[in-house]
């Protein structure tokens, strides 16, 4: 599979990318950020003949996969080769080192460590440890990135897993609950309710503006979020550069709750068959008992009726053995997924399995929903962290250049 | 180098011991590799002798959680595979008695685990590193 690896050896203990820049928590307690231009850079500098490859996978991942790409992408011998100048560059990886102190920024010191999370939402950083969560903004003008102030406490329960969308957080306390943040107020701060949404919360995801709480890590209940679509100006900002803006505010959570049971009526398999489940907007990933992996789509019924359809699409592409093993965390990416395992990471795509990384990590994230950065993956190590960039498929590139084509066909094979 | 357990033998009562600390070790039926499946009960996937090492490691520099009112093992910064479903921690449950034998199980840190003190005092101490931290803390083990 064609994938760049870059490593930047680093003693870090999370990472996440945003607006251009690498933002990690160091283990001597600093929030830094890197930009990305200057690993592009420095890379450059070194093998100044494979510049736009270095563009494409650092810089501009958008220009790899928009509609422009698939008209270049289309003419066939075009595409052959930029992916033989891809696998070629891409066939050892790199790896490059930055000095801590004169290369990384320091944005803050990081007032409780260690961290179970970061996210980078909104202009803003949200920090999740054993205290609660803090919260920072950012402020970014074309020379300067800086927290405007210092970071600010918004919840005081142990959280241990934050996600977002539409101007809505969720905050997973594990035994504590799922409790949720709302940037739609006119307050400096992300307004957290005091009310718990759900006992349990380890993780959760989101299928359209509806959340997926995993109350363990092969069960899940669905909650039905009520929104509205708002014309007065947003409240906060989005970056303009790398998020799609939203003007759908989310104004009720769990308005409706559907349990695993529920959700899997049409589903040939039930929740004690799980081992390991997550979800991207579209669909559910399951790892079942019997080692199989299989993907299956949300379908809305008539009556709204939250469900899942009883089509399986089998993922497992022949490897039983890796995959009956327990996932560690798994996320989505473009027409695939990427798993942790205790010993790997796996990168599930194009009909087939890559191995990403072959010793234990701290964290795997993927940025779907950015513009320019949805084709990386970046995976925090205990020496560093190592990006990868995925070329687009096949299966991909006729998307792009025909995605009518794809859905009519889709709708025909249905 | 790929970890060995080391030998211990079976007393005539069925324990194993004693450790340094004069503790014994029975294993129960139901937590055995062989045992029928039951939903509320994890299942070794070691031989009674390893789980007595196991406990063992525990056992003497006493990883006691107060939280969970136990003892909690690991082996080879987790690389042991523990229970049947891919559990790498095990709960030692301290008994009522102090002179009543321990048993214990191999957990998975969604349903239970540790209080954040031990997983700091094992990191500390060189037992885990940074990756199996955040996986213990955040119930991903």
């Amino acid at each position: 599979m064609n994938h760049l690896r870059i490593f930047i050896p680093a003693d870090v203990l999370d990472s996440y990318v945003y607006f251009g820049y690498l933002f990690s928590v160091f283990r001597d307690g600093t929030l830094r950020v890197l930009s990305l231009h200057k690993v592009y850079e420095t890379l450059v500098s070194i093998h100044p003949h494979f510049e736009g490859i270095l563009r494409l996978a650092i810089l501009r991942n958008d220009w790899l996969d928009n509609s422009q790409a698939g008209a270049f992408l289309n003419i066939r011998r075009f595409r052959k080769v930029l992916e033989k100048a891809w696998n070629d560059f891409a066939l050892n990886g790199f790896t490059i080192e930055f000095d801590k102190d004169n290369n990384w920024q320091v944005l803050c010191e990081v007032p409780a460590m260690p961290i179970y999370d970061i996210r980078l939402y909104a202009t803003r950083v949200y920090l999740a440890h054993r205290d609660g969560v803090r919260e920072g903004r950012l402020f970014f003008n074309n020379h300067e990135l800086r927290l405007d102030g210092p970071l600010a406490r918004i919840f005081d329960t142990r959280t241990v897993s934050i996600s977002a969308r539409s101007g809505s957080l969720m905050f997973s306390a594990d035994n504590e609950g799922l409790y949720c943040g709302s940037l739609w107020n006119e307050d400096k701060t992300t307004k957290v309710s005091s009310r718990s949404y759900a006992k349990k919360s380890l993780r959760t995801g989101w299928s359209s503006f509806d959340v997926v709480n995993y109350e363990k890590q092969s069960y899940f209940s669905y909650l039905e979020n009520e929104i509205e679509r708002r014309k007065a100006r947003r409240p906060f900002r989005y970056s303009e550069i790398d998020e799609y803006p939203e003007k759908i505010e989310i104004v009720r959570i769990a308005v409706k709750r559907y349990s695993m049971d529920e959700v899997l009526k049409k589903v040939p398999f039930n929740y004690s068959d799980v081992q390991y489940c997550f979800n991207s907007t579209t669909a559910c990933f399951f790892f079942l008992k019997d080692g199989r992996f299989v993907r299956v789509n949300f379908a809305r019924e008539l009556h709204n009726e939250v469900r899942l359809r009883s089509k399986i699409h089998d993922l497992s592409f022949g490897t039983q053995e890796i995959v009956s093993n327990n996932p560690c965390s798994a996320v989505a990416f473009p027409l695939g997924c990427v798993i942790e395992y205790f010993d790997r990471v796996l990168l599930f795509h194009d009909n087939g399995v890559a191995t990403l990384e072959d010793s234990p990590v701290i964290s795997v994230r993927t940025f779907p929903t950015s513009r320019r950065f949805r084709r990386q993956i970046c995976i925090t190590r205990e020496d560093g962290i190592a990006l990868h960039t995925v070329f687009p498929t096949e299966d991909e590139i006729s998307r792009i250049i025909e995605p009518n084509r794809v859905q009519r066909m889709a709708g025909a094979a249905a | 180098m790929a970890f060995k357990f080391p030998r211990s033998k079976r007393n005539n009562d069925g324990t194993y011991g004693p450790t340094s600390r004069n503790h014994y070790y029975f294993p129960v039926s139901y937590h055995a590799r062989t045992s029928l499946k039951r939903s509320s009960k994890s299942r070794w996937c070691l031989r009674e002798a390893e789980q007595f090492c196991v406990f063992r490691i525990a056992d003497e520099p006493w990883w006691e959680c107060v939280l969970n009112h136990c003892l909690f093992s690991i082996v080879d910064f987790g690389n042991i595979i523990l229970g049947e479903n891919g559990e790498r921690l095990a709960a030692f449950p301290i008994p009522r008695n102090p002179n009543d034998y321990w048993h214990g199980y191999p957990i998975r840190t969604e349903e239970s685990k540790p209080g954040p003190n031990l997983p700091d005092r094992w990191e500390e101490e060189g037992i885990i590193t940074p990756h199996l931290w955040r996986k213990i803390e955040t119930g991903r083990l």
